[in-house]
């Protein structure tokens, strides 16, 4: 999980990286490059990269292209989305624009337009791994036992 | 060589009985120097600076929170160490950097446990806890390298922030517990107004943190001049570039201060 699902908007990893909370009060221009974990919960204009987890709240209006690892999108984001790793959609989101991710997971009511890529990023490749070496493990156990 | 330094405030006959005793105090544990009070006609930064030219390595502020923040700045120019005396109200600093009021202080002095704190830095002046716009935020601009923040009228206070210190343990923010003055970097926190207490409330309610972003230098620009308070004291007008000087104080510490501190 990228974020705690209490909704405060704190971040998992307490790290010692830039953490940046962009609250509803504010407006951001320009390209919001960080290392660290992105809470967007006002309006970003321009660009937003990162190379770890953005979350995108429900009241945000993000009118930029967006790079992360991992991302939340409850709010509405106009332009493409980089997503390396995890992108959730929540009902609340809304997406204008193409996406590129790894792993995708929609919830009911989420709007999406755009071209959606997907190429298979490490997670999920690795978990059907280890779930193929668990059943190896397993067949060796049952023969073992026969 | 100890520099003792009191506040205009200790003046007051009600001071004088904790005075004798800390000056007894410090006697007996051998840690004399000059002791110096402070006048309306006395400069601090120039008194300062004669005794530093005089040979002083350490100076201890005796007073408050105030007049400790009043001398880091010549501190950090100086590259001295800082020491403090908590005495009467207002002391929130002493208790976070584990310092004990009046007596109980100069055995914390005596121990001499040195730590050293990141600082703000404004063309040549330095600040520890932080600089504050209170008026006219949504005229206000905050360049961060490659983006700008722009706050909407709906803000009541920008502050760049170094050292947290809330008036009071209860109304520590946890959304803060992370930053520290000895991270190498500065906070950028911008609140927006409280929401109206209620009309039996008459519970002071606390600006709430709206965005917190983290780098190690900020621009403050804005079409026209605006005040911007550094330390709670000192006053300058923006345009100006804020950055952190790591490491560029030396304070006594005690053994409780808060657990942030190394």
């Amino acid at each position: 999980m990228m974020f705690k699902s209490n909704g405060e908007g704190e971040f998992n990893d307490s790290s010692s990286q830039d953490d940046t909370i962009i609250g509803q009060s504010i407006k951001i221009e320009g390209d919001l490059v960080s290392n660290g974990n992105i809470i967007v919960e006002g309006q970003v204009t321009g660009n937003v990269k990162t190379e770890k987890d953005l979350k995108v709240g429900s009241a945000a209006k993000v009118s930029a292209d967006v790079n992360a690892q991992n991302a939340q999108v409850s709010g509405r984001v106009d332009g493409n989305i980089v997503i390396s790793g995890k992108l959730e959609l929540a009902e609340s989101a809304e997406v204008n624009g193409d996406m590129e991710v790894g792993t995708l997971e929609i919830a009911g009511g989420a709007k999406f337009n755009g071209k959606c890529t997907m190429n298979g990023a490490s997670a999920p490749i690795s978990t059907a791994k280890t779930q193929e070496k668990k059943q190896d493990k397993e067949d060796d156990l049952d023969e073992l036992d026969d | 060589m100890y520099y003792y330094i009191y506040d205009t405030f200790l003046s007051d006959s009600k001071y004088e009985k904790t005075i004798d005793k800390i000056k007894t105090r410090l006697l007996d544990l051998e840690i004399q120097g000059k002791h110096e009070k402070l006048t309306l006609l006395k400069s601090l930064e120039e008194l300062v600076r004669d005794e530093v030219k005089r040979g002083a390595n350490t100076v201890i502020a005796l007073g408050n929170d105030k007049t400790f923040l009043k001398i880091v700045n010549i501190a950090a120019q100086l590259d001295i160490t800082l020491g403090m005396i908590p005495i009467g109200p207002n002391n929130d600093l002493a208790k976070y950097f584990g310092i004990k009021q009046e007596e109980e202080a100069c055995e914390i002095l005596a121990a001499r446990k040195v730590v050293k704190f990141d600082m703000g830095k404004i063309k040549d002046n330095y600040f520890f806890s932080n600089i504050k716009v209170n008026k006219n935020v949504d005229r206000l601009g905050v360049v961060k390298g490659t983006f700008k923040v722009l706050p909407n009228p709906n803000c009541s206070e920008v502050i760049v922030s170094n050292f947290y210190y809330p008036e009071a343990e209860q109304t520590f923010e946890k959304k803060m517990k992370k930053y520290s003055a000895q991270d190498g970097k500065l906070e950028l926190i911008i609140r927006t107004k409280p929401k109206k207490a209620g009309f039996f409330k008459k519970k002071k309610t606390i600006s709430p943190i709206d965005t917190i972003i983290q780098s190690t230098e900020f621009e403050l620009k804005s079409f026209e001049y605006l005040p911007v308070i550094i330390d709670g004291y000192r006053v300058i007008k923006t345009p100006f570039k804020v950055e952190v000087a790591s490491e560029k104080l030396k304070v006594i510490v005690g053994r409780d201060r808060l657990k942030s501190i190394k």
